[in-house]
């Protein structure tokens, strides 16, 4: 083994002058550990500094897993420089270890042949401090190396005494604290709030918003202090992302937020009567989903509270330690736009916001080549005026009984008509009429949406927008019908049906007309029918986001279906959605094999 | 629990990552760990965290043709 190379490869050990690290290496003995044995144990007496050169080790306090250590990374070094210290971490051989160990009396020993070793020594043992304090003991803990080494190599240390301010509310800001030891408080308009113990992380507000301070920081006891300045912060968030993340995570557990003003808030409850929410934000058309936990938080989103305080009166009120939850809703919240949070100076965007994959821009190309629309908005005057102007009889009982005998009428009627029609439109002589399809098919569609449409205004909802897109592989009008969030269970059902409904009963009349046009515009007409059917069972469809899907997602009462169905965080596909999907899959092969042997 | 003991409690949530992973994974250990005495009631509402989160955006709803 060329412990020379070991050690030169060891970050903070790196610099050492060719002799001095020659030195080091001399006095270190090889040690081998199996895979799951105990190298050190914490709390006990520190008395050898270790290098790994092969192998990964874990390390744990209090029984946590804390982190992992791999080759070229040190631990133990505490016992070298403070030997009343006791080991404050248990490591343990993950694989079989290889180690270089150097102990407590050897080091003395060359600390005092080598005065430049012991300079560069303690100054690397100050940044091996800070990088094991960083990684053990900070929310940095999740970092990479390399990014904790560049904020342990920038990092500044700090002592203040009891009563000391650390940092005032209303001045502005450009560092971050991380506390090494002691203990600290932190007010709000003159009013403790919160104490901070070794491993907080505060300041990081100012820092991330350019916001003022918003709270005052002050030493309760002599403490030490590691300060972060924001270039050095915002360097490591260029090395590894989840610096930003653990800063970002700070800022919003931190966080007061504060509801969007104008968004309207709908009760309701459920078929099982289990209560529910439903918000709307006017000015986006976004619509977000309650539960009576999340009811609880969002009236509760005053700027006052911040998590802390969410977290301890949900328990209060439910019984349950959630502050994840707690969390996650309100984070959901601030992403949908119905949450004020406050906002990262652009600087740190850029820095946190780290650059797609190689194929996100093909992905994102491709996401909006299959699903894009062009929209009109503020429709909705027009077709309530098509509604008060007669259209809303339609939905009177007599005319829906009409409809629904007309329907199954012609059925019948296509069903009976079907060998005779098939025989004409099989010849292979062209067949006058058929230009009659495309505006028939033309005034089907507008029908469908149409049927959407006014089932919407016929609930008292608002159509927020409709126009014309591609969706997967096919052009689509369509008709926004999220206003439907707010009504019922059935109301949202009859929406989804109402365009399947207008088709079924243009078919019919269709099929009724065969025999009252003759044998050619008979046919053409039966053609009509059929092609109407075909396009009812690709909108049952309920794996891609036609009516079927919808109708399905509102009779299980499961918003958001296929997303939660295919989100790969979630909980697996829904038992009866994957029963109806394969069934939906089935029909199609059924009506596939029964077309062929009729033609 | 008392709300000063749940606040501490909420301190060490939200100032330690390695902390709230371990409450999320053994919400039981990690909290003994913390020292903090819980009656059973209490564990029990540490134990009751339902994290089938139904608070979502609603996605829209295009009815198409």
């Amino acid at each position: 083994m060329d412990r020379l190379a070991v050690l030169a490869a060891v970050p903070g050990l790196s610099e050492l002058p060719p002799s001095a690290l020659q030195a080091l290496a001399d006095c270190m003995q090889e040690e081998r550990y199996a895979c799951g044995a105990q190298v050190v144990a914490e709390g006990d007496t520190g008395d050898r500094f270790y290098a790994i050169v092969r192998g990964r080790a874990e390390v744990s306090a209090h029984n946590i897993p804390l982190g992992n250590l791999g080759p070229q990374e040190v631990f133990g070094e505490i016992a070298l420089l403070s030997p009343e210290v006791r080991r404050t971490a248990t490591v343990r051989a993950q694989t079989e270890l290889v180690l270089l160990s150097l102990s407590a009396t050897d080091f003395r020993k060359l600390l005092q042949g080598h005065p430049a070793l012991q300079h560069h020594l303690q100054a690397s043992a100050r940044r091996l401090l800070r990088l094991r304090f960083l990684k053990l003991s900070t929310p940095f803990a999740g970092s990479s190396q390399s990014a904790l080494l560049r904020l342990a190599e920038h990092a500044e240390d700090l002592r203040v005494a009891a009563g000391d301010t650390v940092i005032r509310a209303g001045e502005a800001g450009d560092t971050a604290y991380c506390l090494v030891s002691g203990r600290l408080q932190v007010l709000r308009e003159g009013q403790a709030v919160v104490q901070l113990e070794a491993g907080a992380l505060f300041g990081e507000a100012a820092l991330l918003t350019g916001d003022p301070r918003n709270a005052t920081v002050q030493a309760l006891e002599a403490s030490e202090l590691m300060v972060l300045h924001r270039t050095t912060v915002l360097a490591a968030m260029g090395v590894d992302p989840r610096v930003a993340t653990a800063c970002l995570t700070m800022l919003r557990l931190r966080e007061r937020p504060r509801r969007t003003p104008g968004i309207e808030v709908f009760d309701s409850r459920s078929a099982d009567r289990t209560p529910f929410t439903v918000l709307k934000n006017p000015g986006q058309g976004r619509y977000f989903h309650l539960s009576a936990e999340g009811r609880f938080v969002w009236d509760r989103l005053d700027g006052a509270h911040d998590l802390r305080a969410l977290a301890i009166e949900f328990f209060v009120a439910f019984k349950r330690f959630a502050p994840d939850m707690v969390a996650a809703i309100v984070h959901a919240l601030a992403l949908a736009g119905f949450v004020e949070v406050r906002s990262l100076a652009p600087d740190v965007r850029a820095a946190s916001t780290h650059p797609a994959g190689r194929w996100q821009p093909f992905a994102d190309a491709v996401r909006s080549a299959l699903n894009w629309q062009m929209a009109l908005n503020h429709c909705d005057p027009w077709i309530s005026r098509l509604y008060a102007a007669g259209m809303g009889r339609l939905f009177t009982p007599l005319c829906l009984v009409a409809m629904a005998l007309l329907s199954v009428a012609g059925m019948v009627a296509f069903a009976f008509y079907a060998a005779p029609a098939w025989r004409i439109l099989a010849a292979p002589a062209p067949l006058p009429g058929m230009g009659w399809l495309l505006p028939a098919g033309l005034f089907a569609l507008l029908a469908h949406e149409a049927g959407h449409a006014l089932t919407v205004k016929a609930c008292g909802r608002t159509v927020e927008r409709m126009g014309l897109g591609w969706y997967w592989v096919t052009p689509v009008l369509f008709v926004d019908t999220s206003d439907m969030w707010l009504a019922g269970k059935w109301q949202r059902i009859a929406v989804g049906l109402a365009g399947i409904c207008a088709n079924l009963v243009l078919a019919g009349l269709a099929a009724l007309l065969v025999p009252l046009l003759g044998a050619q515009a008979g046919a053409v007409a039966w053609l009509f029918a059929a092609l109407s059917y075909v396009s009812v069972v690709f909108n049952l469809n309920p794996l891609l986001e036609y009516d079927g899907y919808h109708v399905l997602s509102d009779w299980l009462e499961r918003p958001n279906l296929r997303r939660a169905a295919t989100d790969p965080r979630g909980q697996g596909v829904d038992l009866l959605y994957g029963v109806i999907a394969a069934a939906y899959i089935a029909l199609l092969g059924f009506l596939f094999l029964a077309m062929r042997s009729v033609m | 629990m008392n709300h000063e003991a749940l606040g501490k409690l909420m301190d060490r949530w939200s100032s330690d990552a390695v902390f709230r992973a371990a409450v999320r994974a053994d919400p039981l250990g990690a909290i003994a760990n913390t020292g903090l005495q819980l009656s059973d009631e209490e564990m029990a509402a540490v134990q009751a965290v339902d994290w089938a989160l139904s608070d979502q955006e609603l996605v829209s709803r295009a009815s198409l043709m």
